[in-house]
């Protein structure tokens, strides 16, 4: 358990203490990270994201009124960061729906084991595979509907945070998110996801 | 209900958000409706398979440090320094001005006949200066203004002696405070690297043990002859 809530540490930066800052940006960095990651499919790009997203949140902090909605506002610059990056990159996905995932040339054994140059066991490996498989589908749904899928099932966010977060109501957000799940299972079946996984 | 009106319903149901009547009338459609009740558990094996996938750790944290105070200019200096209200930073200033003031319009001063005069940018060459008459005048002003003089410094003096004090006590209370502020700090961050810690040895752990039963599952037949020297013993 913390002993000190978000909003002791963002008012001790607002009185200029920068040692503050840093335990609440270690307190978040890893559920940013993650969400970055998932959302644009890249480890490498969403550490770069990350880094930028705190530098903002730096920047603009002492400038936040309602403190109190400091995740919602963390997850929107995330978010912005990362959009801005894609429009940036025009790397807007363009794969069709009835492409195979998982059986492309840099999907072999010794590909899927650089991505990471610690020594991997046999679980790893299959979490790396599912990974990529996982990472590959969710780019090939519609932005708005992995926006919501990624804050819902990853981030584990309340439907009223994710209205805060994305300002649409939530009989949209759920809609985007049952859409969402169905266009994801549609990709996933057609990937090479073994059987075995849908059942366990 | 529809199956329509049930599908708006099946994510709410999925994480737990449907009030309790609207909760039982989708269990009530699910039980009649095969197609609907395959829908949901599409959806349920979707969330679960997605929820597979593990978080990565950030290989390094991210630091920020204090930025450097910006260095400030003779101007601010200047501003620093009569921004406080002080007697004497006053005085000095108000002194510095009329002499530069005077020395600039080359003024000159005497005393005549019980008459202060001033010259502007004129020399008093040809006037007759009656300094015999002026001379215990300016004596006694002389002692009068450093009587004055000396009571303004000791005054000053005592007035800042309480100030160092109250600032000194002032300091004392914020240095305490924001001790017991990092302390309360590095002790969220001790928790911090603690967890990690225990995460890593856990993941360790995980490691060995499968190497352990992978050693196992490469030698059977030294597992066995293990196992038999066991049963031996």
């Amino acid at each position: 358990m913390d002993s000190v809530s978000d909003q002791e540490l963002i008012e001790k930066y607002k009185r200029g203490q920068v040692q503050a800052f840093n335990v609440l940006t270690w307190r978040w960095q890893g559920r940013i990270l993650n969400f970055l990651y998932r959302y644009l499919g890249n480890i490498t790009d969403a550490e770069d994201i990350c880094q930028t997203t705190f530098l903002k949140v730096f920047q603009k902090l002492k400038h936040l009124q309602d403190t109190q909605k400091f995740s919602a506002w963390l997850y929107q610059i995330a978010l912005n960061q990362a959009r801005d990056y894609f429009r940036r990159k025009k790397r807007q996905s363009v794969l069709s729906l009835n492409q195979t995932i998982g059986n492309a040339a840099d999907d072999t054994l010794e590909a899927i084991l650089a991505d990471d140059s610690e020594l991997s066991p046999d679980h790893d490996l299959q979490q790396k595979e599912m990974q990529k498989i996982l990472s590959e589908s969710l780019q090939r749904i519609s932005e708005d509907q992995r926006v919501v899928i990624i804050m819902k099932i990853f981030e584990n966010l309340k439907f009223s945070e994710i209205v805060d977060i994305l300002k649409v109501p939530e009989g949209t957000v759920k809609s985007r998110l049952y859409t969402g799940l169905k266009s994801l299972r549609t990709v996933l079946e057609r990937s090479h996801l073994g059987k075995e996984v849908w059942k366990s | 209900m529809t199956c329509e009106e049930a599908k708006n319903l099946m994510v709410g149901y999925l994480f737990g958000t449907l009030a309790a009547e609207e909760k039982g009338a989708l269990e009530a459609h699910l039980q009649d409706c095969s197609a609907c009740r395959e829908e949901m558990q599409e959806l349920r094996e979707t969330v679960s398979v997605l929820q597979k996938w593990e978080d990565v750790h950030p290989k390094q944290r991210i630091v920020f440090v204090q930025p450097s105070p910006q260095k400030s200019g003779f101007p601010e200096k200047i501003k620093a320094f009569l921004s406080i209200s002080h007697p004497v930073r006053w005085a000095t200033a108000l002194a510095v001005f009329v002499f530069i003031l005077f020395g600039l319009s080359r003024t000159q001063l005497s005393y005549q006949n019980g008459h202060l005069n001033f010259a502007f940018g004129r020399s008093l060459e040809n006037q007759q200066v009656a300094l015999s008459e002026s001379l215990p005048i300016l004596q006694q002003y002389h002692v009068e203004t450093l009587n004055a003089v000396s009571q303004l410094i000791k005054r000053n003096a005592v007035q800042q002696q309480q100030n160092l004090l109250l600032a000194i006590d002032h300091l004392n209370q914020q240095w305490y405070q924001q001790r017991q502020s990092d302390l309360r700090l590095i002790a969220t961050g001790f928790q911090a690297l603690k967890a990690e810690n225990e995460n890593r040895a856990l993941q360790t752990n995980q490691l060995l043990q499968w190497l352990t039963q992978q050693q196992g599952l490469a030698n059977p037949v030294h597992s066995q002859k293990i196992e038999r020297g066991k049963n031996e013993k």
